[in-house]
Order: structure tokens, then C-alpha cells, then sequence
């Protein structure tokens, strides 16, 4: 039963990733914009002849069918083909940002993570109290200004006016560890703050959803200490809820960084997709769209299994 | 437990900010490294350069842009190159002679090394050559460079060309960033990877390319200018986003910037320790699809030349830097310069409407102005136009697509007219061309537009030997695009480099040759 | 009922500053001072001039008028794209919970993989071939939230249909639209209000996210997420530029959020035994 659950669900995530895959690759067909002609570049026009060469070599004047089979054979292989301006592997360019945009989701989820869990559990547990009202308010504002309106703000403050850390930019952990921090915290901040927000209003509805449970009663009757009912069993309750959604807001942000990583100058997988659609480089477009779409599937996916594992009642 | 995570969190944002404050103290880590030299020797030192873009490519016979043109011009030297004053200088040659009526050219080589240890041969020149003008490369300029009919090769250091009819500007041509030289052996054999690995005989030697992070070049130590580079590194890094480059200045994490945004130029020029080198350099100009009716006709386009307020557009787009254009896109020095064409239109509302009447358009009418929502100064000029034109009735509505939907339009004539920032290739007469010729529409020229007289001008211009007939030719050619205004002029673009303090020897190019400034990074050096 | 919101504080706050929003919107071209698209050379990037109390930007332009002006397209944008995502998603969850089989898991894996796409992604790519502009980004946004709403009314229709009452309603000959229209939707307004408020929140975001970035709303005609993003560049020249618009959409989107929470305070039946 279990096995059948597993595999089905794994099996609907590889059909929804065919189906997005395709859907992109004739959206990019129709969209205006010859990448020959972006190749032989745009400062200076190229000779028709020039352009209808660079289309038989960049493989674009074969039918459409044949383009899509020989892509999805070769996607099959994990080949994502070569950048439409050098011979440069599709992987290479994911492999290379790809980790990048990672760290930052995942360090912008952790400290989103830290600060949220802290405030929501704070806001049940003092209930209806102004400390209550402070937070869910503070939330509620963490989740309205946009990221790139805080992005700014944070880049104006603390590394112009204040010189605390780069404004923007990369290094290499391997060449300068602590710069690679100083430059990864002002963008994680940034995202972490509306993920923190979301994050406290999760904690703080589920939190109060299992306080009002029978059971928090009767072990409160028993006599157990309020930190104890608090921590060893409300909040291992609660959890599950804000687990859940930190799942999902960690899908989001695989493909959810543009804005941030445009602000920061950081060189991560949604720079490179905004940037191959500007140079409509089809095969760095579809490679770098199939892969968020598949981390956000699978995730997706994941979360569903965990479910149906803890609850088989939802299979 | 709650408090607990607060510790922590606290705790990471104090070491944050401690670690924060350490290193900024240090100040901006890769520009004042070791300067290898004291007691006024320049040599030595590194340099960060922020690019406003990563090149797509460098191989170099393809236009890639003023940000890849900047390390083309790094890493190679064509027969001659233009220097910082914006003459023709011999670089991989060492003179040249032509004969009597301008068809045959042969240059000598001087010793010169490649930076695989090879030496520059003429074979080398004649197979740079060759591969431009292959019937499948995708070269820029292999247009005008296929008046070459043949190329002779006597022994290492002579070449010859042999053209199919006369060119004065030949020279001009050799000297363009797309027509470097490049190693015969080392292209064949790396052929596939060409783009990505470029090798020449420049001042510089590629390091690595990190896609989407940098390009370090270093010090090739065989370089035929004695003494020359003074740099022992650059490192290229890309910041598309005209903020966080500036950014990036301000905050010390680069030495030099190209193109800073003209709305940071005063603010940057008031910093104490940072510079601008700034330039007059491209033009903006309004470009017309002579397929739509009311811009078949010459005294519509006269008529938008008077109407707009160049100001406008100076003071919101480009935050009043740059000149205006009332006229014709010459500069002094320029063939067929005459100051009569600066000043040929003049911002004039009544004669304009005066002549929209006269061409049958007394009450105005709607037109859709093509630029781009991904370049600012483009899409501002636009917005300003618009404006401007309201004022003589000439409603027009923005379209706004990105660049490259822009240029698909522009190259297929889909427009009815548009916003173009662009630059002559080189500072001969002969610019012109490209603009000029007429025929259907192309990237560079008024789609459709077509005449006679121009298009004969130009021809004669090419090939005429005596320098005094030639300035005759171009004062006319001149003249006769006044009256046509095929393209309407704007404004002069003012480019800007901003750089520490300490960054001295990089000359932005004056003119037309703006885009061309890498050339003087061989001279580049950072002061103690 | 009524009564129920507007005892709420949370609702009478977010109530008292939406309302002038809204009413500001409404008669906008009224009230701008200043002809919102007139350029003026010589008066670029003022903090404040007579005249101008909240300065000018880059042409000269009054910026408040762009602000009063730049609401409407934000909130044009706003509640269109709800609409279509509210009557899209809701259509199509009642046919995927009535028709079971084949077509229902057609539709709600069809609805997945509309999620699959990072929005600001799948807008960018669409905005590059269709172009920008309200009417366009309206489609793209509302298109984008129907899974959300198609979802709740799946598995609400689901529920309901199997309810024990509905079985003998239909049996004994009521017609589908009656199920649907007094059994189904009665049961799910509460979570279908509240994802209307998450909805138009999520919608300002993201037309503001693109035009941010250039893409959304076409100039010269302003929004407020436009103004921001040609606002960073001149932060030195005349911060209050960025600072306007940045302040009323964070205001305005904490308004919503909070009159969202306040739907859920007083809708919520999980929670209405505080």
C-alpha cells in the first residue's frame, strides 16, 4: 500500500515535469525575438545570410517536432543541451548557479525560520495581550513591503550609509569565507523577513489550534508545569502545520528569487533565467525552468508523502 | 526555549555585524592590493573593472557590445587599433603603404607574439581575414570589409591586400575591435570552444571565465610595448543593474566602472575619493519607417526636428549631461564637418506646425514610437518625445517590449518609428554608410528610405583618392541629409567611467570611439 | 453580520485606511493637481516645491499626482485578476468535484502544474511575448490564482455532494445550479473570502514586482510599483521619491493582510470558539 502511494506520487510528479517542460518549450517558440540574431549581436546588424547561417547552426530551422523529440530524448539523458552563444553545457550554467540560489533560500529560511517560530510561539502564548497585538502587527508588515522595497532600504542603511557590510556581489567560500557571509546576509535578511512573517502567523494559529484541545486541559489538570505543556507538547503538535509550510515556502523560493538576486547582484539559478530570456537562450530557458519546476514538484510531492505517511487517512 | 532562540538570534546578528565591522575597516580588499612598485614605478597592481554586462561571446569578429569590445581590447591588437587620442596607431603593423587609386594595401608586421608563445605571421593575418569573410561567419563588418577580392602573403611579415574597387577608409576598417588578429593554429584547433577562450596578441592573457561571476586576465609578460601593461591582473565582473554597479563603486568592492548612470555622475564627481572620465560619445536619435505615410514625407520628419526641445530629453533622461543634437551627428576634426549642420534645426514650434500643415498634416496625427522597457535612457528619451511631440499634435503612443523583441521589430521595419542610441564604427566619412544606404529595412537604417543622390554620394566618398574631393563629397552627402533627415538627431550621449581616485591611464575615447577605451587599459595603473 | 466585522478592531483599522484608498481611486482624476504626464525639464527631482508638496521625479512630474493616480491600475489589476481567478477557479473546481473520473484528476493535475510555475517567472516569459499593460497583466495574474480558488471549491463540492441531505434534494429532481448555488458556495464563502484577501494581495505584489522591473504597467501612465522601480535609481538625487510610493503600497498591502486576518478572526470556524 505504502509502496503504490510512494510511487504513484513520484510517478505524477515526472509527468507534471514532461508537461511543463513542453509547455515551455513551445512558449518560447512563439515568443518574438530571433536568437540568431541576438547571437551575432545587436549593436550593429548582421547580413540575412549571416543570420540564416547562425539558425542552421544553432539547430533552429529544423520543424519544430523534430526540435522537440531530439530535446526531450536528449532531457531524458539529462542533456540540456549548449548555450546558444558558445558550446558551454546547459548543466555547467545550472550546476554553477543553481547551489548559489540555494544557499541563499536555505539561510533566508533558517533565520526566517528562527525568528518566526520565536515570535509565533510568543504571540499564543501571551494571547489577546498587547505583546500579541505588537507581533502579529509587526508580521502583518513584514508581509506587506515588497522585498525589493526592504532590499533597497536594507542596501541604503547598512552598506552605504552605515558601511557595515557589501552591498552586493559574490565570493567564493573557498577564497574568503567571511566575505561570502557578509555578502550573503544582507540578501537573507531580506527574504527572511516576509518568510518570518508568514511564518509567526502559521505558529501562532496553530499553536492556539491545539492549545484549545482537550488533552492540553487534562495535562494542565495532571499538574505539568505550563513550559513543559508548552514546549514538549503543544509546539511538537503545532509543528506539523508550520513544517508544512515552511516546505512550501522553501518551493517558492527555488524559483521565487528574481527580485532579491537582481537587487543583490547575486549570481544565482533566477538571474540566469531572466537573463537567458532577455538573450532568448532557449536551452539555458527551458533547462533552468525544468529544474525549478521540478525542485518544486518534487517538493511538493515530498511534503504530500510526509503527510500520507503520518496520516494515513489522507492517501 | 523561547528566549533561547532569541539568544541565538541575537548572537548571529552581533557576529554579523562584528565581522562586518572588522573587515570594512580594511577597506575595499581588491583594489589596493600589493602595487608591486614604489618611487613612481607604475607597474603592478590589480584592478576590478565592473562591467555593465557579461559578453555573450568573444570570439572576436562578432560586435559584442562596449562591455565585451572592453576586454577584446584587452586580450587582442589588430593591424592598427585607434589610441587614446583617436588616431590611427600601428599596432600588430608596423606602416602600411597603398597604391595610387586606394585598391591595393600592404602592410609590414613588426615582431609580435601571441600569448601562446607563437609569433604574428601574415598567414596569421591573412587567415583573421579570410574567416571574416567566409561566405557562413557570422563577422559584423563582413560587408564592408568584402571589398577585399584577394590576400598575398610574402614571407612572415608582409601582407597584401587586394581590393575590388577603391577605399579610402580601408585603414579604418583594419582598426576596428572586430578585426583583430588572431593565431591560425590556435583557432583551428580550438574552433568549437573559440567563444569562450579567446587568445591573441594583446596586453593582457585570458585567465578564466566564470560564467555569470568574472573574466581575470593578467599581465602577458611578451607584449610588444616595452614596459606595457602596468597591471599585473583585471578582474572583469558583470552588474547588469546600473544601481548596484554604482553601488558597488561607492562601496570599494571595484576599482572601475563603464557607463555610470548620468542621474550618479554628479554625486560621484563630488566624492572625495572617487573620479569620472566623461565623454561625448553615441547619439540618441528618432529613426523612421518611410512606409508609413506621414513619414514618407521630408517635411514631417524637418518638422519633428524643430518641435522637440532637445533640453527635454537632456534634463530627464540623461539628468542634463550630454549636448544637443539641432542638426547633423558630426564633431570637429570629423570628415565633411562644417558647423552649419550643428546648427542646421533649431527648436522652433511654429515652424514646425508650419511645415506638418504644409505636408498635409495641419491638425497632427497618431503614431507608435518603438523603444525598449529595458534600457532606462531609451525608454525616458521616448517618454520625453512623446511628450514634446504632443505639443504639434502628434499623438504617439509608447511601445515598450524588451530589447530583444526591440530589435526583431527594428530588423524585420515593424515600426513606425523609433528611439536608436548608437554610434558611428569608425571616424572616417565612410560612418555614414551604414546608416545611409538606402533600401528595405535593416538595423541601422530609416526602414524603406531610399535616395538617389545619397546613395551616390556615398559611393563616391569610398572611393575618392584626393582627401580634398572627399571633404566635398561628405560636406554635400551632409547637406543632402539635412534636407531628407532621414534620422532625426537628439542629443549627444555622455558616457561616463567612474573609478577610485587612484586609478589613473584609463582615457575614455572621445566620440565615436567611446565604445573603444579598453584600448587604454594597457596604460592603466593604480597610484600608491 | 455586518456588525460582527466592524466590531472586529482589526477589520475597523484596516477598514479606515482602505476606505480612502479606495474612495481616492475612485475619483482620482478629480482631485490630482497636476497633470500627472506633464513633464516639466526644468524642475526635475525636487523634494518639495510649491506646488509639488510631495516633490518631483525624474521629468519634473508632480508625484502626487502620479501616487492618486498611480492607485488605479494597481487596484484595476488588483481586483480584475481576483475576478477572473475567483469565477475561473471556482467553474472549474465545481465541474472537477461534479464530474469525477477521468476529467476531474485531468483538471486538478492541470491545476497543479499551473502551480509548478514560479509566477514572477511564468509573467516575465509571457509579458515578453504578449507585452505589458494592465489589461494583459490582469489576465496573466487572475490566471495564475485560479488553482488556489479551484482547489477549495474541489474538495468543498466533493464534501458537500456527498452530503446525506444534498442526495435526497438531487433524487428528488432539484437542479444542480440550486446544489451548487445553496449547498456548495454557502459552505465555503469563509475560506473562499479569505482567499479573495490573500488574493488581491498576492496580485499587488506581483503587478508591482513587474513593474518594478519594467514590465508591468506601460509609462508613461504610473503605478505605484513602476514609481518605485525608477525611483531606486535616484535615491541620492531626491530620496523622497522612492519613499512615497514605498510607503503607500506598504501601508495600503498591510491594510489588506490585516483585513484579511480579521475575515479569518471572524470566519474562521476553527477558531470561533475563542
Amino acid at each position: 500500500m505504502l509502496l503504490r502511494f510512494v510511487t504513484k506520487n513520484i510517478g505524477v510528479a515526472v509527468v507534471q515535469i514532461i508537461i511543463v517542460a513542453t509547455i515551455v518549450f513551445s512558449l518560447l517558440r512563439f515568443m518574438p525575438g530571433d536568437p540568431a540574431v541576438l547571437v551575432l549581436g545587436t549593436e550593429r546588424g548582421a547580413d540575412p545570410e549571416a543570420v540564416a547561417a547562425m539558425r542552421t547552426t544553432l539547430g533552429l530551422d529544423q520543424p519544430l517536432l523534430t526540435q522537440y523529440l531530439g530535446w526531450m530524448t536528449d532531457i531524458v539523458r539529462l542533456d540540456f543541451g549548449q548555450s546558444l552563444f558558445n558550446n558551454i553545457d546547459v548543466t555547467t550554467y545550472i550546476a554553477e548557479r543553481l547551489p548559489k540560489t540555494l544557499e541563499l533560500a536555505i539561510a533566508a529560511i533558517i533565520i526566517g525560520a528562527i525568528i518566526g517560530i520565536s515570535l509565533g510561539i510568543i504571540a499564543a502564548v501571551k494571547r489577546g495581550s498587547i505583546v500579541d497585538m505588537i507581533v502579529s502587527t509587526i508580521a502583518a508588515a513584514g508581509m506587506s513591503f515588497p522585498v525589493y522595497v526592504t532590499g533597497t532600504a536594507f542596501i541604503l542603511l547598512i552598506s552605504l550609509q552605515l558601511n557595515l557590510l557589501p552591498a552586493s556581489g559574490y565570493t567564493e567560500f573557498s577564497e574568503d569565507p567571511i566575505g561570502h557571509f557578509q555578502r550573503l546576509l544582507l540578501p537573507a535578511i531580506t527574504i527572511a523577513l516576509p518568510l518570518a512573517a508568514s511564518i509567526a502567523r502559521m505558529t501562532r494559529s496553530s499553536m492556539l489550534e491545539v492549545l484549545g484541545k482537550d488533552f492540553v486541559q487534562t495535562l494542565r489538570a495532571k499538574g505539568l508545569a505550563e513550559k513543559l505543556v508548552i514546549y514538549k507538547h503543544v509546539l511538537r503538535n503545532a509543528i506539523i502545520s508550520v513544517i508544512t509550510v515552511i516546505g512550501l515556502e522553501l518551493a517558492n523560493l527555488i524559483g521565487g528569487t528574481v527580485l532579491i538576486e537582481f537587487l543583490f547582484n547575486w549570481p544565482g539559478l533566477s538571474t540566469l533565467l531572466v537573463e537567458a530570456i532577455n538573450n532568448r537562450n532557449y536551452p539555458i530557458i527551458q533547462g533552468s525552468i525544468i529544474v525549478i519546476a521540478a525542485f518544486y514538484i518534487l517538493i511538493n510531492r515530498s511534503v504530500e508523502i510526509i503527510y500520507g505517511l503520518m496520516d494515513p487517512r489522507t492517501r | 526555549m523561547v528566549k533561547k532562540f532569541m539568544t541565538i538570534f541575537i548572537l548571529l546578528f552581533v557576529v554579523a555585524g562584528v565581522l562586518g565591522a572588522c573587515s570594512s575597516n580594511e577597506g575595499s580588499s581588491e583594489g589596493q592590493q600589493d602595487n608591486g612598485g614604489s618611487e613612481g614605478d607604475k607597474s603592478g597592481g590589480s584592478l576590478t573593472f565592473g562591467l555593465a554586462a557579461e559578453p555573450t561571446t568573444m570570439d572576436p569578429y562578432i560586435q559584442n557590445g562596449t562591455h565585451g569590445r572592453t576586454v577584446k581590447l584587452a586580450i587582442f591588437r589588430g593591424l592598427y587599433n585607434y589610441n587614446e587620442k583617436g588616431e590611427l596607431e600601428a599596432e600588430l603593423a608596423e606602416s602600411y603603404t597603398a597604391n595610387d587609386d586606394l585598391t591595393s594595401y600592404t602592410f609590414k608586421l613588426r615582431d609580435a607574439k601571441f600569448h601562446n608563445g607563437d609569433p604574428v605571421t601574415a598567414e596569421d593575418v591573412k587567415y583573421t581575414f579570410e574567416r571574416i569573410l567566409d561566405p557562413e561567419s557570422g563577422a559584423t563588418f563582413k560587408t564592408e570589409l568584402s571589398i577585399i577580392d584577394s590576400i598575398e602573403v610574402d614571407g612572415d611579415k608582409t601582407i597584401t591586400f587586394n581590393l575590388s574597387e577603391p577605399s579610402a577608409p580601408f585603414v579604418h576598417y583594419t582598426a576596428l575591435p572586430e578585426s583583430v588578429i588572431v593565431s591560425k593554429s590556435y583557432t583551428e584547433a580550438n574552433i568549437d570552444d573559440i567563444a569562450t577562450k579567446p587568445m591573441g596578441a594583446g596586453p593582457f592573457k585570458l585567465v578564466s571565465w566564470t560564467q555569470g561571476s568574472n573574466i581575470i586576465v593578467e599581465k602577458f609578460e611578451d607584449y610588444y610595448k616595452e614596459g606595457q601593461p602596468y597591471l599585473d591582473e583585471i578582474e572583469f565582473q558583470f552588474y547588469t543593474e546600473e544601481n548596484t554597479r554604482v553601488n558597488a563603486l561607492r562601496a570599494g568592492d571595484v576599482d572601475l566602472v563603464e557607463t555610470v548612470p548620468w542621474k550618479d555622475t554628479e554625486s560621484i564627481g563630488n566624492t572625495d575619493n572617487l573620479k569620472l572620465e566623461s565623454a561625448n560619445g553615441p547619439f540618441m536619435a528618432l529613426q523612421f519607417n518611410t512606409d508609413f505615410e506621414p513619414f514618407s514625407k521630408p517635411e514631417v520628419r524637418q518638422a519633428i526636428a524643430y518641435a522637440i526641445d532637445r533640453n527635454a530629453i537632456i534634463n530627464t533622461a540623461f539628468s542634463g549631461r550630454g549636448e544637443p543634437i539641432y542638426g547633423m551627428a558630426t564633431l570637429e576634426g570629423y570628415m565633411g564637418y562644417d558647423e552649419k549642420f550643428t546648427t542646421y534645426f533649431e527648436h522652433n514650434i511654429e515652424k514646425a506646425k508650419e511645415l506638418l500643415a504644409e505636408a498635409g498634416y495641419p491638425d497632427g496625427f497618431k503614431a507608435t514610437l518603438l523603444s525598449t522597457s529595458q534600457y532606462g535612457m531609451h525608454e525616458q528619451t521616448a517618454v520625453a518625445v512623446q511628450s514634446e511631440l504632443k505639443k504639434i499634435g502628434i499623438e504617439v503612443e509608447l511601445e515598450l517590449p524588451d530589447w530583444a523583441t526591440r530589435i526583431n521589430k527594428n530588423v524585420e521595419g515593424d515600426y513606425q518609428f523609433l528611439v536608436v542610441g548608437t554610434s558611428g564604427d569608425i571616424t572616417d566619412g565612410d560612418w555614414m554608410s551604414n546608416f545611409y544606404t538606402g533600401g528595405p529595412a535593416r538595423l541601422n537604417n530609416s526602414a524603406n528610405f531610399d535616395d538617389e543622390q545619397i546613395n551616390s554620394l556615398l559611393e563616391q566618398g569610398r572611393k575618392e583618392v584626393d582627401p580634398a574631393k572627399r571633404e566635398e563629397i561628405y560636406t554635400q552627402l551632409m547637406e543632402r541629409a539635412m534636407e531628407l533627415s532621414p534620422f532625426v538627431y537628439l542629443s549627444w550621449r555622455e558616457q561616463s567611467y567612474g573609478m577610485q581616485e587612484n586609478v589613473n591611464g584609463f582615457v575614455n575615447l572621445d566620440g565615436f570611439l567611446s565604445f573603444q577605451s579598453g584600448v587604454t587599459l594597457e596604460e592603466t595603473y593604480i597610484e600608491d | 453580520m455586518l456588525k460582527r466585522f466592524f466590531r472586529n478592531r482589526t477589520f475597523l483599522v484596516s477598514f479606515i485606511i482602505l476606505l480612502p484608498v479606495l474612495i481616492v481611486a475612485l475619483i482620482g482624476p478629480l482631485i490630482i493637481p497636476h497633470d500627472p504626464l506633464a513633464i516639466n525639464q526644468n524642475a526635475v527631482l525636487k523634494g518639495s516645491l510649491s506646488g509639488y508638496p510631495l516633490g518631483t521625479d525624474e521629468y519634473g512630474r508632480d508625484i502626487l499626482s502620479r501616487l492618486i493616480l498611480g492607485i488605479r491600475p494597481t487596484m484595476l489589476v488588483a481586483f480584475g485578476a481576483t475576478i477572473i481567478a475567483f469565477v475561473g477557479g471556482v467553474t472549474v473546481g465545481v465541474i472537477a468535484g461534479y464530474a469525477r473520473g477521468i476529467l476531474e484528476k485531468a483538471i486538478m493535475r492541470t491545476i497543479d502544474i499551473i502551480l509548478c510555475f514560479p509566477p514572477i517567472l511564468l509573467a516575465l516569459m509571457v509579458v515578453g511575448f504578449w507585452g505589458a499593460g494592465v489589461k494583459n497583466l490582469i489576465l496573466i495574474i487572475g490566471f495564475l490564482y485560479i488553482p488556489y480558488f479551484a482547489r477549495i471549491t474541489h474538495s468543498a463540492t466533493l464534501q458537500v455532494k456527498g452530503l446525506e441531505y444534498v442526495q435526497s434534494e438531487l433524487s428528488l429532481g432539484a437542479s444542480h445550479f440550486r446544489v451548487i448555488t445553496k449547498a456548495i458556495l454557502p459552505n465555503i464563502m469563509s475560506p473562499l473570502i479569505i482567499q479573495i484577501s490573500l488574493t488581491i494581495a498576492a496580485a499587488i505584489l506581483l503587478e508591482s514586482g513587474l513593474s518594478f522591473l519594467g514590465l508591468g504597467v506601460v509609462p508613461p501612465d504610473p503605478s505605484w510599483g513602476q514609481m518605485i522601480g525608477d525611483a531606486r535609481g535616484y535615491i541620492y538625487n531626491n530620496p523622497m521619491y522612492v519613499i512615497w510610493p514605498s510607503l503607500c503600497l506598504g501601508v495600503t498591502m498591510l491594510a489588506i493582510n490585516l483585513m484579511g486576518d480579521s475575515f479569518r478572526d471572524i470566519l474562521d470556524p476553527k477558531l470561533k470558539n475563542r
